[in-house]
């Protein structure tokens, strides 16, 4: 099963860095997000990916180009220019890499892989968000809903920490870092569909999240996931900086367990 | 004819990279400049291109070698390292890239290219400038003139204002460029010239722009083209900036193709 991930926009909101590069290339723990979240996925034995270009594209391509070259022992012979493998240990990974334009909202980026996507369900996820989504059991509620859509949900960490004061002494009694639940369910991408989503695609002119969803969900097509594990984009700087803390704890919730090793 | 362009300079602050790109390759909707020139000149059919970089130039030859892959769709089989090419997307051009080294003056970049030119006329240009001027028009100006060198010449551009001062002390007004002032004719940054140029560059190590021209002024071999129409050198992020705007208008005066 084909997974596309949307890795087209500008990245505004992180501008600091996405000057340099597109955002789905910008790094955590010296990998690019887009990399974690297609080991996330590998983790599960799906190894296909269509990556939508867009903004700046030809750095996601040659990041993939050089893919090969980076992840080896090379032995180079300057005066043949002759190249040696001598050891690889490369994902077993096929990366269609598709240029989808480059102010073409999602709906119409999802028209222009339509040709990469074979069979009739698909999953698709964004370029700038990780977290620990249980793919077998997203891709079971898929099934069991049998709509044309299921799109995993989440509450999101409060940006707040809450207080709890006492009612007696008026002095706080604990903190909460980062209370979830005060916040409503928001889309996160980690979704499946049946290829029936292009016929509710229209013109292409239009973020997926908004037409087309609204007449998904109008139809009875729209299923949800609630993922209740971990989830985080990375829109900011300090989201950024919040991954690369997690990252360098050695047990980032979307790491890949050790149990699951490459092929 | 072959299109020399001059793309070896140092990066200038338009330039966001940290470590700096060649100013050639700054991007504007999402292509190089570098692109941007070629394509104009592809349409009057000069499609052989030969690139003289200096800084960065392996930038400049990954671009190209990789050209094909950057405007097709592609899979990459990373553990078989092998590509496969969907569509083919691309340009019919010959592009020479050759290292004219970093702090070689133009004069000397052009000298470079001599052993890579094919007929008697070339044409040079400069890989930070874009303009609508008609190539063709100026190539009939130049061989009817028959001089050494033909340069376009343009009103002067950018956003400085000139200011009208009688004397010290009272100006009297400012304008600007394009408006109001017609003895100032600046080097609008293509120029077509003869094979017979290079007995004059032999011993000349200054800029193409100012001593050639000059030493070819003073043997009365060159001739101008006026261009009354668009030309911009971009040289700085506003610069860049503002052809960006131009491009993302669907206006913009340099983009003589269509999609």
């Amino acid at each position: 099963m084909k997974v596309v991930i949307f890795a087209g926009g500008k990245g505004t909101r992180i501008a600091e860095e996405s000057v340099y590069r597109p955002k789905p290339l910008i790094e955590i723990g010296g990998k690019p997000i887009l990399w974690h979240i297609m080991d996330w996925y590998s983790s599960f034995g799906y190894n296909e990916f269509i990556i939508c270009c867009g903004y700046k594209g030809q750095m996601i391509k040659q990041y993939f180009l050089d893919y090969y070259t980076k992840n080896s022992d090379i032995k180079v012979d300057l005066e043949t220019g002759g190249m040696r493998i001598l050891s690889q240990n490369i994902e077993p990974w096929k990366v269609t890499l598709v240029n989808t334009g480059l102010g073409t909202l999602t709906s119409g980026r999802l028209m222009r892989v339509r040709r990469y996507i074979d069979g009739d369900t698909f999953m698709m996820t964004y370029g700038d968000g990780v977290g620990n989504i249980d793919i077998p059991s997203l891709l079971k509620q898929y099934y069991s809903n049998g709509k044309f859509a299921t799109i995993s949900l989440t509450k999101p960490e409060g940006r707040f920490g809450a207080v709890q004061i006492s009612r007696d002494t008026g002095l706080v009694e604990c903190f909460r870092e980062k209370a979830r639940g005060d916040q409503s369910w928001v889309n996160i991408g980690f979704s499946v569909f049946s290829t029936e989503i292009f016929n509710y695609l229209g013109d292409g002119n239009s973020m997926l999240e908004d037409k087309p969803y609204e007449l998904l969900a109008k139809d009875g097509q729209m299923g949800a996931y609630f993922h209740k594990g971990f989830w985080s984009p990375m829109d900011t700087v300090k989201d950024k900086e919040y991954l690369e803390g997690l990252w360098n704890t050695g047990s980032a919730p979307w790491k890949r367990p050790p149990a699951s090793t490459k092929h | 004819m072959e299109v020399v362009i001059l793309a070896g300079g140092l990066p200038s602050s338009i330039s966001e990279q940290p470590d700096g790109i060649p100013k050639p390759m700054a991007e504007i909707g999402g292509r190089p400049l570098l692109w941007h020139i070629m394509k104009s000149f592809s349409q009057y059919g000069l499609t052989d291109f030969i690139i003289c970089a200096g800084y960065r130039s392996y930038v400049i030859k990954q671009y190209f070698l990789n050209y094909y892959v950057y405007k097709s769709d592609i899979t990459v089989d990373l553990a078989k390292n092998k590509v496969t090419v969907h569509n083919k997307v691309t340009e019919p051009w010959a592009v020479t890239i050759l290292d004219t080294g970093v702090n070689s003056s133009t004069a000397e970049r052009v000298k470079q290219a001599a052993p890579y030119l094919e007929g008697d006329d070339f044409i040079v240009c400069y890989g930070d400038c874009l303009s609508d001027i008609n190539i063709n028009f100026l190539i009939d100006s130049h061989s009817t003139d028959g001089h050494i060198m033909t340069a376009a010449v343009a009103k002067p551009t950018g956003r400085n204002t000139i200011m009208n001062i009688v004397q010290p002390g009272d100006i009297k007004g400012s304008c600007i460029p394009s408006s109001d002032i017609h003895n100032a004719w600046v080097n609008a940054c293509t120029m077509v010239v003869n094979k017979r140029i290079f007995a004059q560059l032999e011993d000349m190590r200054g800029t193409f722009e100012t001593d050639v021209l000059n030493r070819l002024a003073q043997i009365h071999e060159v001739s101008a083209f006026y261009h009354d129409g668009f030309w911009c050198p971009v040289e700085t992020v506003r610069d860049r900036n503002h052809m960006q705007q131009l491009w993302e208008s669907g206006h913009a005066p340099w983009k003589i193709w269509n999609d």
